[in-house]
């Protein structure tokens, strides 16, 4: 239960006051029920430990979906002076750039429900979760993950895992720059070799959705989505390379924040300057991790095609399926952002959060220049998920960051505990979800009422002007690790 | 298997209480809790057995350092616990022969993943007839 001190804003806006060692207020976007559920847990002591960051700018962020996690909240962003501020493993977490992409088809969801158990099965062959197995795509050597981590979803590409055109609707057209193949450890060479092309456990999955509702039929129409079709969702990161990267910096940084004389309320908010060769190191190899996670779901997304085209026996030409976007939730990154009237270098951690930059951004394609990023919030398993699109408003108050799912608000073990005895396939079947899962816990853990409403999350972004509601999506099929 | 570790409510991931009559006690079965919650503990054979040693700062750290090399030996290689034999242990220091088996699809039912051991609120107590330790899972 939170003690924090909190002033209402406005309807969707929370403030925690500055106080003590924190060095910016905190606030947080959500609505008035939200706000009693994130009161529930530790999240806000979370973000105001965050506040104390050296360097942090303007405020320690919040989106509605936050909730307790480790170090920094689940949704939290924050922006640290480039040249003067810290950058912190656990502000990007353990799935570095675990994220979200987006496919459309010409597909109906009249066409595929009733092929739905063949196609999920299909799905569930083809990808596999790679927990204690191997994955889809051969084993690679050391030399090939090297090249993953410089080119990331380029390498995919260049290994016949999707088209060229692909790498124009990834964030960062799925690499970052001046990633570091050099500090990654031997560990995460190990950890990650056998698991490019696998799914992993906990809340990632490939998931069938129909297009149920659209907002914006201009932006909607732009994206090629067609109410009554349906479209794809893919969820994981960087698998265990990205895992063992954010575990040896927070070594490392644990080490950089007593030599640097920095003071963190957290041992996981271990942090090192961003200009010490500690900070740099982090920065190259975490950019490298996020390479790796943009390969990854590019291969995925390839599998997704194939079995789709060998289930239902049809040509690309009449699958359609077509990347709408791909977003890191789990990231930091060096941004330009305007602050208080200067154009400012800052370092933008986003645990839990999603970049939503708005119309006019030079980082987006042509094509989407004028509508703004697409924002991908996936709900629960048995829930909606969204489409929105970053707006200006994003750039002006949250460095253009916004919501990234709808967020726990039950714990692991008391969803389990919740579970007991009941057929919870046939429950989300009946509900016209058909689920198949690798991990015999996870659907227990995973389960709708483990999660906030994510409607009421989207919505309060979009009272609040941060990012624009476009499609809702509701699913049909859906693939676990 | 059950008796000596709990799960603490944690919004995202997965909080353990884990105890035990003495310290080596505690790191063993901290090890077996790990297993229990990848697989039932019950279906792990022992069939091979290695030696893992680790170091750190402080205990607390050590236990961290401990669990982390049983993921890691888990996710490279499949090797799951069935026991633990502690050889060596100082504050700083732990040495062990564990035993067990490789993950087979067909024999271990897999519950779950688990991503890594964090930093966030890992404590370790010690008392007179008694050790405590609580961490929690990054799943």
């Amino acid at each position: 239960m939170s003690n924090e001190r909190l002033i209402r804003k406005s309807a969707y806006l929370w403030e925690i006051p500055k106080a003590g060692p924190m060095r910016v207020p905190g606030r947080i976007y959500a609505s008035e029920a939200l706000m009693s559920q994130i009161q529930q847990d530790e999240s806000l002591k979370q973000v105001a430990n965050v506040a104390q960051l050296p360097g942090i700018i303007k405020y320690s962020l919040a989106m509605p979906d936050i909730h307790w996690g480790y170090g920094f909240p689940i949704g939290g962003v924050a922006a640290t002076d480039a040249a003067q501020g810290v950058i912190s493993p656990g502000g990007v977490g353990y799935d570095i750039n675990c994220g979200v992409r987006l496919l459309r088809t010409d597909l109906s969801a009249e066409f595929i429900r009733p092929r739905i158990k063949n196609i999920v099965t299909g799905l569930f062959n083809n990808i596999p979760s790679g927990v204690g197995s191997h994955g889809a795509i051969r084993r690679l050597s050391r030399s090939d993950v090297q090249k993953v981590l410089l080119k990331g979803a380029r390498w995919a590409i260049e290994n016949g895992y999707g088209a060229n055109d692909d790498l124009r609707y990834i964030e960062d057209k799925g690499c970052l720059d001046r990633a570091d193949p050099d500090v990654v450890s031997q560990r995460a060479y190990q950890r990650g070799a056998p698991q490019l092309g696998t799914l992993g456990s906990g809340n990632h999955f490939v998931e069938i959705s129909e297009i149920s509702d659209i907002y914006d039929e201009n932006v909607a129409r732009q994206l090629g989505l067609v109410k009554g079709n349906i479209v794809l969702l893919i969820h994981t990161g960087s698998r265990g390379l990205g895992y063992q990267v954010c575990d040896d910096y927070i070594k490392v940084t644990l080490q950089a924040t007593a030599k640097y004389g920095i003071s963190v309320p957290d041992r996981q908010l271990a942090c090192a300057p961003l200009n010490s060769q500690e900070g740099r190191d982090y920065l190259g190899a975490m950019r490298a991790a996020a390479n790796f996670a943009f390969a990854n779901r590019q291969v995925i997304s390839s599998l997704v095609e194939s079995t789709f085209q060998k289930s239902l026996n049809i040509y690309p030409n009449d699958l359609g399926m077509r990347l709408i976007w791909d977003i890191a939730h789990n990231i930091a990154k060096i941004e330009t952002h305007n602050v208080d009237g200067k154009q400012r270098k800052v370092c933008v951690h986003r645990k839990g959060a999603t970049r939503a930059f708005g119309p006019g951004s030079p980082d987006l394609p042509d094509e989407y220049r004028l509508i703004g990023q697409p924002v991908l919030i996936p709900g629960d398993m048995g829930t909606e998920s969204y489409l929105c699109v970053g707006t200006q408003k994003a750039m002006e108050e949250t460095f253009g960051s916004s919501c990234h799912g709808a967020g726990r608000v039950m714990s692991r073990h008391k969803a389990k505990k919740k579970s007991m005895g009941r057929n919870l396939f046939k429950e989300l079947e009946n509900a016209g979800v058909f689920v198949m899962a690798e991990g015999k816990a996870t659907i227990a853990e995973e389960m709708p009422y483990a999660y906030k409403n994510v409607t009421e999350v989207v919505n309060t972004m979009h009272a609040a002007g941060i990012t624009k509601k476009v499609a809702r999506f509701t699913p049909m099929g859906v693939i676990k690790g | 298997m059950r008796p000596f570790y709990q799960l603490f409510d944690h919004t995202s991931d997965l909080g353990v209480q884990v105890r035990a009559e003495d310290l080596k006690s505690l790191f063993k079965n901290a090890a077996l809790t790990l297993t229990d919650l990848m697989t039932d503990i019950k279906t792990v054979r022992n069939q091979s057995d290695r030696i893992i040693e680790v170091e750190a700062e402080n205990i607390e750290l050590l236990l961290r350092e401990w669990l982390s090399e049983l993921l890691f030996t888990f996710h490279t290689s499949g090797f799951l616990v069935s026991d633990v034999d502690v050889l060596d242990m100082s504050v700083r220091r732990f040495k062990a022969r564990i035993f067990g088996e490789q993950y087979q699809k067909k024999r271990h039912v897999l519950q779950r993943e688990i991503k890594s051991v964090t930093y966030h609120q890992l404590k370790v107590i010690v008392e007179e007839h008694e050790a405590t330790a609580r961490f929690i899972l990054d799943i």
